[in-house]
């Protein structure tokens, strides 16, 4: 992540109770915020109530924030908590034994709603969103502590030392968790990848 | 090294994280082992599948969409407006040590079918007289300031809580059962019992003492800051004795609700008839709380509503009331999740 600098004159002046600086915080981490309750939750629409939630959380105790971390380490876990108390929500209201039941969201649901890439071939693109798809899936149906740690390193390229304030463990439980989240991932794919 | 012990360094050999030994002895083993050559292959390519897994757009109007989140009144302080009206009032103790009598009546309880929740008889509403002492009246905030005026007599129903305020502030104030609550009705003379934090009056004969009991909360970030006056005293007759409560049990109800609007909906009109007598909100982040008073045999009502409207409670202690206890106020605690 970049440079906090510039953050900690725009959290000072929200702290002063500025509507235009906290209108500037959002716009810069939405994305981030919602991509990250995205993949922790599989669905687009739980991850636009959660990743708002956030903000509005985040406005509510943005006098409280001391500066101790990172805005976006704090944004991350206000996202990373609220996500994973959805997800128990969401369990316990389909009383279902797995944690994401509902149909896993694919990338055809989404195409409309993403960002158009560079196209690369096509028969490349569609071998690459079935990958992904399948990932998808095999990522929804590990545990959320996994999950997590593979979604802030493997997706949104955190560092062990973000993660670990995110989460609040140590580095190196953030590591033994994500080589053996990575592991899993790995055998539930096995066989169905290739 | 052996392919499990090779297997356990995969994330830490693609992250450059292994001591240069290590590394020539496991890409030696993998030099050999094909079986962990593939392992790795596979493993490195769903690496960097999740690396190149796309950002998704969210949608347009996000930021209104917080807006438009942040401008809903928090549920609780549409309650406390609607109940209480949050007035902020401070009885310097001086002030009333020094001279008198005082007080302003913890009122919140309010015009409602008191008498048809508490099952016992509750006793006709007051009827006391009280005035105020001049700076005692100068430190209550929020109220316009009321000419002097003798003996009023005011029916209690007509009264909002600030407004009595005031009243009490600048006039001698006398107040008188009301049929209405449908109280106990054989002597609607009969002194009542007026609760307020930690303070029961019961009826005595003689003349009083008064103890000024002034609670003055102080809240933090995200708290509001609630009125709390308890002063009592007396005048002329009837007479009432003050008598501390021994204390005070907080139950704490977790109130889980999947309609967040509706319940309070609910919640509000319960409380209404309970008859509040201070109203504290504790805003956290992840809950939202309300601490009100009630009759200890009023919590068994409560509860049976709650479940009647399927809003799941949990206390945390045993809601039994003893006998002894039945008139004793208690303190509950609502905290509201929608999980």
């Amino acid at each position: 992540m970049e440079a906090p600098n510039g953050d900690i004159s725009l959290i000072q002046q929200c702290q002063q109770g500025s509507t235009e600086a906290f209108d500037a915080l959002v716009l810069k981490y939405h994305k981030k915020v919602f991509n990250v309750a995205y993949r922790l939750l599989n669905n687009y629409d739980e991850a636009n109530d959660v990743a708002q939630e956030v903000f509005v959380r985040a406005f509510r105790s943005i006098k409280g924030f001391k500066f101790k971390a990172q805005i976006f380490t704090w944004l991350y876990r206000i996202a990373v908590n609220l996500s994973k108390n959805r997800i128990k929500v969401l369990a316990r209201e389909r009383k279902s034994t797995t944690s994401l039941d509902d149909p896993v969201a694919t990338e055809d649901g989404e195409v409309k709603r993403q960002v158009a890439g560079d196209d690369p071939l096509p028969a490349d693109d569609l071998i690459n969103k079935e990958k992904r798809e399948l990932i998808s899936q095999a990522l929804a149906s590990l545990a959320d502590e996994f999950r997590t740690v593979v979604v802030l390193r493997d997706i949104e390229g955190l560092a062990y030392e973000e993660i670990a304030a995110i989460i609040k463990v140590n580095i190196g439980t953030v590591k033994s968790r994500l080589h053996r989240a990575r592991m899993l991932l790995k055998e539930k794919l096995q066989g169905v990848y290739r | 090294m052996n392919c499990l012990e090779a297997r356990d360094l995969f994330s830490r050999y693609l992250e450059n994280e292994l001591d240069l030994k290590t590394k020539q002895i496991f890409d030696a083993h993998l030099a050999i082992c094909t079986s962990c050559a593939k392992e790795l292959a596979e493993f490195k390519e769903i690496l960097a599948s999740l690396k190149d897994t796309p950002e998704v757009e969210p949608p347009p109007y996000f930021l209104q969409a917080v807006h438009a989140r942040l401008e809903k009144e928090p549920a609780f302080s549409r309650i406390l407006k609607k109940l209480f009206v949050p007035f902020y009032i401070k009885i310097p103790m001086e002030a009333i040590a020094v001279t008198v009598t005082v007080i302003i009546v913890v009122v919140l309880v309010q015009k409602s079918q008191i008498g048809k929740i508490t099952p016992i008889g509750m006793p006709a509403y007051t009827h006391y007289e009280s005035y105020t002492q001049r700076t005692a009246a100068q430190e209550i905030r929020g109220t316009a300031p009321r000419p002097e005026s003798t003996s009023q007599q005011l029916a209690f129903s007509e009264i909002h809580p600030r407004e009595m305020v005031s009243q009490v502030a600048g006039a001698d104030l006398q107040m008188r059962s009301q049929q209405q609550y449908g109280l106990s009705a054989t002597e609607s003379q009969a002194p009542a019992k007026l609760y307020s934090q930690g303070a029961v009056l019961a009826e005595k004969t003689q003349s009083l003492d008064y103890e000024a009991v002034p609670l003055k909360r102080e809240y933090g970030e995200g708290k509001k800051e609630i009125a709390v006056v308890a002063a009592l005293k007396v005048t002329s007759s009837p007479s009432f004795d003050l008598v501390k409560a021994k204390s005070i049990t907080e139950k704490e109800i977790i109130l889980k609700t999947q309609d967040l609007n509706q319940d309070i909906a609910r919640l509000e009109v319960l409380l209404k008839d309970l008859g509040i007598t201070y109203v504290e909100i504790n805003y956290q982040p992840v809950k939202e709380s309300f601490t009100f008073s009630i009759l200890a045999n009023q919590l068994d009502v409560l509860l049976s509503r709650l479940k009647d409207w399927q809003i799941i409670s949990f206390p945390t202690k045993d809601t039994a009331v003893k006998e002894e206890t039945a008139l004793q106020p208690i303190s509950v605690k609502l905290t509201l999740t929608t999980q």
